[in-house]
């Protein structure tokens, strides 16, 4: 019986130990000490779906052609991208080469997340891009890798619906809009709206705010000042545009906040909303033939004289902490300044088929194939245009924060928790003590 | 010899419970010190090397007249952790009550237990469509009826007890698992001696059937309080980000957004650490009250 418990006591500690051992398995990625192995590089995007089917020719293709460097892309949804970004970079176990949204800047920047880029990296983004999509690629003034989207905001408009109301042409002026918007609004007995004339998507921050500064911005000012170190929205522009969205939900509000505008646009049920230029090609996509009814113009300022709109940036970057830095600016230098097709980069490529949306990469703009496109899409060419006057989206190391207050503060608003001068007021002070930090 | 074999006995014991005891030194202990660590820290959660000693300024912070933990966060999750216990408490000892007189007990059972084992996800997704105002089934029997619908998780007033009706509802099954099995324990010696002595079933519920279930309700609402109180996903699903502003925000979902969509891994932690104090402070509380009951103390 003894021997029994001896043979049971030591098969049990001999299997933890194997547990243990198999447990801490070398996960390196593809340093191999003879150095002729091909060295695999993990690409980190939020390009899920449709998407990730759109980009993956281009990566075989690289991989066809440099079977010493491999590349191997983990997407994920975009909700999860920031956080896989964190924990995997906590684990040691980083992707190589990411793809960032430039509000997480201050974020990575303060832990140091991405590799400075080399020199020749960014000569050819600044040399190769507009200002705003450089500033989008770049933390404290250093470019770190290559604007990828750069999506400026507009008003898109179910030309159907307008005419139905009476109108041939989108408004200019935002009293326009709000006149526009009663005219159009459709609701039943029960005053369920069955037709909606103008609505802001909601859901989250970025959806909210986003529109907000572009609205902001066509009224003149930025939401922070140039420093970072002050709000301006007890400016004028700033509460034009608060007040303005308190027309539009709320009590006194001209819609219902209850009904899904994104879902409404898309079913042809919303005459007019805010969105950005990639949501042209979701749309396309999902409406098919209806999608003829869509158009998009400029954002509309107060009084019709201003253009103004916000440009966010998604940007490749390194991981400073890969083993195979030289290797991942190889590939992105391939990805996004090579001439593959059409007379345009992979990435040039890659944003048309799966955005409908342009890169804006110079020689992708003078291709042939880019020129057709702008001419005959001018939905398209609403939103490149506004890439002159775009200012871009700001990004403090609490970007994220000052986002989430503002988010929140229209939101309550809008549920009529506080009023607009609160609004104003709150969303001020908490976000100036939130730039103090 | 005997000592000999004792000693011996005791090294095969703990090797037996070292795989254990490594799980939990590995996956709870370690995990739970550092996250307490990170409370006194600045860190952006990307580098361990960047992380750096900040003392009680997260504490500090997160107490401060400029943040929103305290109130509406705290005040917000206590409402929904005791809002959740009551519905879900009271209708399990009800509907154990009722089950316990039935044919099919094990199929009621069953029924009542279904929602206990589906994902969070998908019935926060089955109540979201419910509580639509514009064709959601809830509203569509209140404008049936002539009234005009609610807008449930836009109206800040309705927003929070419309979650914890939907909370509450998700708890009644395990509660009645648990529930049935201390009724199925109390000797029915009691029942007949107290049908025998005159009392009825409303008598006999209250004399002997609660006082007797005294350790099982003890643990029902212990371990559904600390549920509530950690509750995160349901808010997540049904209303994102604990909206409309942070009318349904909860602690766990601001802990969650402090550590993963701002970088604020101390802030987060001094948050959870403030939460495990809460909760062990009412577990003690629950101890107290409850700790004398059950049927040995009437054997």
């Amino acid at each position: 019986m003894r021997l029994g418990t001896k043979s049971c006591a030591g098969i049990l500690i001999l299997a933890l130990a194997m547990g243990l051992a198999a447990c801490s398995g070398n996960k390196g990625g593809g340093d191999a000490p003879s150095g002729k192995k091909p060295v695999t590089l993990t690409l980190l995007t939020h390009y899920v779906g449709t998407n990730e089917t759109a980009l993956q020719p281009y990566i075989d293709q690289w991989n066809k052609e440099n079977p010493d460097i491999q590349i191997k892309p983990t997407p994920v949804d975009f909700g999860e991208l920031l956080k896989t970004i964190m924990t995997k970079q906590t684990a040691g176990q980083g992707a190589d080469i990411m793809q960032v949204y430039t509000l997480w800047g201050g974020q990575l920047a303060k832990s140091n997340v991405l590799a400075e880029a080399p020199q020749a990296v960014v000569d050819d983004v600044t040399q190769n891009y507009p200002p705003a999509a450089v500033k989008g690629a770049s933390l404290n003034g250093k470019v770190f890798g290559y604007p990828t989207e750069v999506q400026t905001y507009g008003l898109f408009y179910n030309k159907k619906l307008l005419k139905d109301a009476g109108y041939d042409q989108p408004p200019k002026t935002w009293d326009e809009l709000l006149e526009m918007a009663r005219k159009i609004e459709k609701k039943d007995a029960s005053g369920k709206v069955q037709v909606q004339g103008f609505g802001f998507q909601r859901g989250y921050a970025g959806i909210v705010d986003q529109p907000f500064m572009a609205m902001m911005a066509a009224a003149g000012s930025s939401l922070l000042s140039d420093d970072y170190k002050s709000s301006n929205l007890d400016s004028d522009a700033g509460k034009k545009t608060v007040e303005f969205y308190s027309k539009i939900y709320g009590k006194n509000g001209i819609t219902d906040i209850s009904f899904d505008t994104t879902k409404g646009f898309g079913a042809g049920q919303v005459g007019m909303t805010i969105g950005a230029g990639w949501w042209a090609g979701s749309l396309k996509t999902l409406m098919k033939d209806r999608f003829a009814d869509i158009g998009a113009a400029p954002m509309p300022s107060p009084d019709g004289t201003t253009n103004g709109t916000i440009a966010y940036t998604w940007a490749w970057g390194v991981n400073s902490k890969s083993k195979h830095q030289e290797e991942a600016w190889k590939f992105l230098q391939w990805m996004n300044s090579a001439v593959v097709k059409d007379g345009m980069t992979p990435e040039g490529n890659f944003l048309l088929e799966a955005f409908n949306t342009i890169s804006t990469r110079k020689s992708d703009l003078e291709s042939d194939k880019m020129k057709a496109k702008l001419q005959s899409d001018p939905i398209i060419k609403t939103f490149t245009d506004a890439l002159e006057y775009a200012s871009e989206e700001q990004s403090p190391p609490t970007g994220s924060e000052v986002q989430d207050i503002l988010y929140k503060q229209l939101e309550s608003m809008w549920t009529g928790q506080q009023s607009v001068s609160d609004t104003i007021a709150q969303a001020d002070s908490q976000i100036e003590a939130k730039l103090r930090e | 010899m005997k000592r000999f074999g004792l000693k011996r006995e005791t090294a095969v014991a703990y090797a037996f419970l070292s795989p254990v005891l490594l799980f939990y030194a590995v996956f709870l202990v370690i995990p739970v010190l550092f996250s307490v660590v990170i409370g006194f820290t600045d860190w952006g959660g990307f580098d361990l090397a960047s992380m750096h000693f900040v003392g009680l300024k997260n504490f500090r912070q997160i107490f401060s007249g400029q943040s929103a933990f305290v109130h509406p966060i705290l005040t917000n999750t206590f409402a929904f952790a005791f809002g959740t216990v009551a519905i879900s408490f009271c209708a399990a000892l009800a509907v154990s009550f009722l089950i316990s007189r039935l044919r099919f007990e094990g199929l009621w059972r069953t029924l009542y237990f279904l929602p206990t084992v589906t994902t969070i996800v998908a019935i926060g997704n089955v109540w979201l469509y419910l509580y639509n105002p514009t064709n959601g089934l809830i509203n569509g029997i209140i404008t049936g009826l002539g009234f005009r619908s609610v807008n449930f998780l836009d109206d800040p007033a309705h927003a929070l007890p419309a979650i914890i009706v939907v909370g509450g509802w998700l708890g009644i099954g395990s509660s009645v698992l648990l529930l049935s099995a201390g009724m199925k324990a109390i000797p029915e010696d009691f029942y007949e001696a107290a049908s025998l002595e005159g009392a009825g079933a409303g008598r006999q519920y209250f004399a002997i059937t609660l006082p007797l279930l005294r350790p099982t309700i003890l643990f029902v609402l212990i371990t559904s309080l600390i549920g509530g109180l950690q509750s995160f996903t349901l808010t997540l699903v049904m209303t994102k980000n604990g909206g409309p502003g942070n009318a349904t925000n909860v602690a766990a979902l601001e802990m969650y957004n402090q550590a993963f969509s701002f970088g604020n891994w101390g802030v987060a932690s001094a948050m959870a650490f403030v939460l495990f104090v809460i909760i062990f402070i009412i577990t003690i509380i629950q101890l107290l009250v409850f700790r004398r009951g059950g049927v040995e103390s009437y054997s």
